[in-house]
């Protein structure tokens, strides 16, 4: 998918991906471009600032780990990201019926009938 | 090829371009456990070491776009819409309003069509203010929108500030005071084209409203259109002029609003996300 299509959503992917328990960066992008279907591929450094911006909004929160020998840090949703996801989830939920409703009853040019 | 040659070198690529950044080797830390981990992940699907490092490098993204966003400020918000963005949209919508009242009673204070009366001027001034304070909190509900992007968000609420104590006060000051709201709304509208990727035209009426109402008035001026006021100056060319950066702030402000009001926000009791 397009960057352009995809700003302004990012943030709203990544609070999701990271809702069922902690991950670090590069399980993000990986869970990101799986749960997508390889619709999001983004370059992959691009989601740090992400995740750093939603650490310091109170969205998100760190720790660091060791991990084959290496610092390794992770993030899992606060209370307020999990509100947050879950206004935003039914905001797109009700968008994609809306959107589903209007296609539904499109007919293709010419019209056969 | 040594073993890590290629990630050491990108982490130290990126380590110059983070310099001021003062959380700089927590930031290299996740960035090498990051290239690493990928690389593992390559290796045991059978790629060798370097064609490894050399996928997993390419994938991460060129260092230079990468040493860009890093160290760019980080902003204190998201980018999504919130009960706060909702209203901003509603006021946008009133100071549409508020705006076009201001464009004409511009004309009904100007001294064009009867003599010059404090209390017109009053009433005109309050409108402005009104419409100006307005046009802050819309300002301020776009900026909500983006994220609270950094440094635009300070230097916006500066320029904004200088507006408002101006038009507030003085509002025959308009064609250079305007400028600084101008100026806010511009780099208001150029952070949050960046980071929610929206792309109406309409709304940057709001950042040329006061240039062009500026110029109109300016130009207008110079070659003496309309009649003379006891002061020297051109009432024509000052009426004509705010109505120009009225007008752009009614055609912004009405696509602003439609756009912010038009995001819906869930109640947050809503079922939490399974």
């Amino acid at each position: 998918m397009k960057g352009q299509a995809l700003k302004g959503h990012l943030d709203l992917l990544v609070l999701a991906v990271v809702a069922p328990g902690p991950l670090h960066g590069y399980a993000v992008i990986e869970a990101l471009r799986e749960r997508s279907g390889d619709a999001f591929d983004l370059p992959e450094g691009t989601v740090y600032p992400v995740l750093h911006r939603l650490a310091k909004a109170g969205l998100l929160q760190s720790e660091w780990v060791e991990a084959s020998g290496r610092r390794r840090r992770t993030y899992r949703l606060t209370d307020a990201g999990r509100a947050a996801l879950t206004q935003q989830h039914r905001q797109w939920q009700e968008f994609a019926d809306a959107i589903a409703a209007v296609l539904k009853g499109a007919q293709p040019w010419p019209n056969p009938t | 090829m040594a073993e890590s040659d290629l990630i050491d070198g990108y982490v130290a690529n990126l380590r110059g371009r983070l310099r001021r950044r003062p959380d700089a080797d927590d930031v290299l830390d996740e960035v090498r456990d990051h290239l690493r981990e990928a690389v593992a992940g390559l290796r045991a699907a059978g790629v060798d070491e370097a064609e490894a490092q050399r996928r997993v490098l390419c994938r991460f993204g060129d260092p230079e776009l990468i040493g860009r966003v890093l160290s760019a400020p980080t902003s204190g918000g998201v980018v999504m819409p919130s009960t706060f963005t909702r209203s901003a949209g509603a006021v946008a919508i009133l100071a549409t309003g508020l705006w076009a009242a201001a464009a004409v009673l511009k004309w009904w204070e100007s001294g064009l069509f009867a003599p010059w009366d404090q209390q017109r001027y009053v009433v005109f001034s309050v409108i402005v203010a009104a419409a100006s304070i307005a046009s802050v909190v819309v300002m301020a509900g776009v900026l909500a929108r983006a994220g609270w992007p950094s440094p635009t968000t300070p230097i916006a609420f500066v320029l904004a500030a200088g507006a408002l104590v101006g038009l507030i006060g003085v509002p025959w000051m308009w064609p250079v005071l305007g400028l600084l709201l101008g100026g806010a709304y511009l780099i208001t509208l150029v952070a949050a084209a960046r980071t929610t990727g929206r792309r109406g035209l309409l709304a940057w009426a709001s950042a040329a409203a006061w240039p062009a109402g500026f110029l109109t008035f300016a130009l207008l001026s110079a070659i003496g259109v309309g009649p003379v006021d006891e002061y020297g100056g051109y009432p024509l060319s000052l009426a004509l002029g705010f109505t120009v950066a009225a007008a752009g702030m009614v055609v912004g402000s009405l696509d602003i609003g439609r756009w912010l009001v038009t995001e819906r926000v869930a109640p947050a009791s809503a079922v939490p996300v399974s």
